[in-house]
C-alpha cells in the first residue's frame, strides 16, 4: 500500500521508487510539493489524531483566516486581528509547489469535482448533515466555474480578461464581466458583496 | 443572556434615534461602531431604529453541532486538495506574464481560499469557541509549529475566548 502526501497527493510507491518509505531520512520532503515527511500517511489511513489535527500549513492558514472572519462577525476585532496574524504566519510557511502549472491546477480542480466533493456529499447525506451538504453545493458550483474559466483561458487565450474580474466575498464565485451580477448565482448574496480583483498596476 | 448591539453601516440612515435612547452612550461614537464595552445589551436602540440597522448579538454561544467522523474525514481530504490548489494559483499569479493572467490567478486564489474556509467551517471548526479550535491553540502555545510563529498571539486567543463545549 503506497504512502501518500497529505498535502498534494503524491504517492510513494515503494516498488516503483526502489526504496522503503520507512527507510527515508527525516529530512525527506515530498518530491512534488516539498511537504515534510511527517505529512505522509498510508493510503486509506484516517486523518491523524494528533492534537494539532495533522493539518498542513496551507490548511491552517485557511482555517485561521476563517476564524478571523468569524471573530469579526462576533464583534471581536482584537481576536480577529490575532487570527489574521497567525494565518499569515502559516501562509508564509507553505512549501513552494514544484509543479505549479495551469495543467496541474486544472486536473486538481477536476479531481475535486469528480471525487473529493462527491465524497463529502455522500458522507453528509448519510449523516443528515445539511450544513456540510450546503458547503458541497457551494464549493461544487464555485469550482465548476473556476474549471470553466481556466479551460476558456487555456483554449481561447486572455482576450476575455480585458474585462474586470470579480469574486463573491461570501462563497468565492468568480465572475468576469463589466459589472458584478445583482445577486451571486451560487449563494444568493447581494451584488455589493462582489469584490473586484485589482491589477498589478503599471509595469 | 448578555447581548451587544451592532450597527450595520450600510443600512444606517443617520436618523439618530439610537443615540437618543441609549442609556450608556454606547451608540454614540466617532467611528460609527457601537462601543461594546459600554453597551449593556438593553436592546432599546434595536427597537428604536427606523431602518432596522441594529442587531442584538449574543456574547456567548452554544456548543457547536457535533460532526460525523466520516464527514470530517472527507472534508479534510477536500481541504488538503484546496490548500494545494490555492498555492498553485498564488504562484501562477506571481509569475503572471500579463495583467489579465495576474487578475485571473489572484481571483482563483481568493476564490479557493473562500471555498476552503467554508469547507473547514463544516469540518468541526465552525466556532472560535469550539473545543477543536482551542485544542489547536493549546498545541501551538505548547509547541510553536515553526520558528517565528506568533505563540504569544495563540496564548492571548486562548485566554480571551472561552470554550463553549466540554473539552477532552
Amino acid at each position: 500500500m503506497p504512502f501518500v502526501c497529505s498535502v498534494c497527493g503524491y504517492q510513494w510507491d515503494e516498488e516503483r521508487e526502489g526504496a522503503a518509505f520507512a527507510g527515508l531520512p527525516s529530512s525527506f520532503a515530498c518530491p512534488s510539493c516539498g511537504a515534510p515527511r511527517s505529512l505522509f500517511r498510508r493510503e486509506g489511513e484516517k486523518q491523524s489524531a494528533a492534537k494539532d489535527g495533522g493539518l498542513s500549513p496551507g490548511q491552517l492558514a485557511a482555517l485561521c483566516s476563517y476564524l478571523a472572519r468569524a471573530c469579526g462577525k462576533q464583534q471581536r476585532a482584537g481576536e480577529s486581528m490575532l487570527y489574521h496574524e497567525i494565518s499569515r504566519a502559516f501562509a508564509g510557511n507553505v512549501p513552494t509547489e514544484l509543479d505549479a502549472s495551469m495543467g496541474r491546477l486544472s486536473s486538481l480542480i477536476a479531481e475535486g469535482l469528480t471525487e473529493r466533493i462527491p465524497a463529502v456529499r455522500d458522507a453528509a447525506v448519510q449523516a443528515g448533515d445539511r450544513g456540510a451538504l450546503r458547503a458541497c453545493e457551494w464549493s461544487g458550483r464555485v469550482t465548476a466555474e473556476l474549471f470553466r474559466l481556466l479551460r476558456r483561458y487555456r483554449e481561447e487565450g486572455g482576450a476575455f480578461l480585458k474585462k474586470p474580474v470579480f469574486v463573491c466575498r461570501v462563497c468565492g464565485f468568480p465572475y468576469v464581466g463589466e459589472n458584478a451580477p445583482e445577486h451571486c448565482p451560487v449563494c444568493r448574496g447581494p451584488g455589493w458583496k462582489f469584490e473586484e480583483i485589482e491589477g498589478r498596476g503599471a509595469r | 443572556m448578555k447581548r451587544i448591539a451592532v450597527r450595520s453601516a450600510r443600512l444606517c440612515t443617520q436618523d439618530r434615534l439610537c443615540r437618543y435612547v441609549c442609556p450608556t452612550g454606547a451608540t454614540n461614537t466617532e467611528t460609527g461602531v457601537i462601543d461594546t464595552v459600554k453597551c449593556m445589551g438593553c436592546g432599546v436602540c434595536t427597537l428604536a431604529c427606523p431602518s432596522g440597522a441594529i442587531a442584538l448579538i449574543p456574547v456567548e454561544y452554544p456548543p457547536q453541532q457535533k460532526k460525523d467522523g466520516s464527514v470530517v474525514q472527507a472534508a479534510l481530504a477536500l481541504s488538503a486538495l484546496l490548500a494545494c490548489e490555492e498555492k498553485i494559483a498564488g504562484q501562477l499569479a506571481g509569475h503572471a506574464e500579463n495583467d489579465g493572467v495576474f487578475r485571473l490567478m489572484t481571483a482563483f486564489a481568493r476564490s479557493l481560499r473562500l471555498v476552503h474556509e467554508d469547507v473547514l467551517s463544516e469540518a468541526g471548526y465552525l466556532l472560535p469557541q469550539s473545543a477543536a479550535v482551542r485544542s489547536l491553540l493549546a498545541a501551538w502555545e505548547a509547541e510553536p509549529p515553526f520558528p517565528g510563529f506568533p505563540a504569544g498571539s495563540a496564548r492571548r486567543l486562548l485566554r480571551s475566548i472561552r470554550c463553549s463545549e466540554e473539552e477532552d
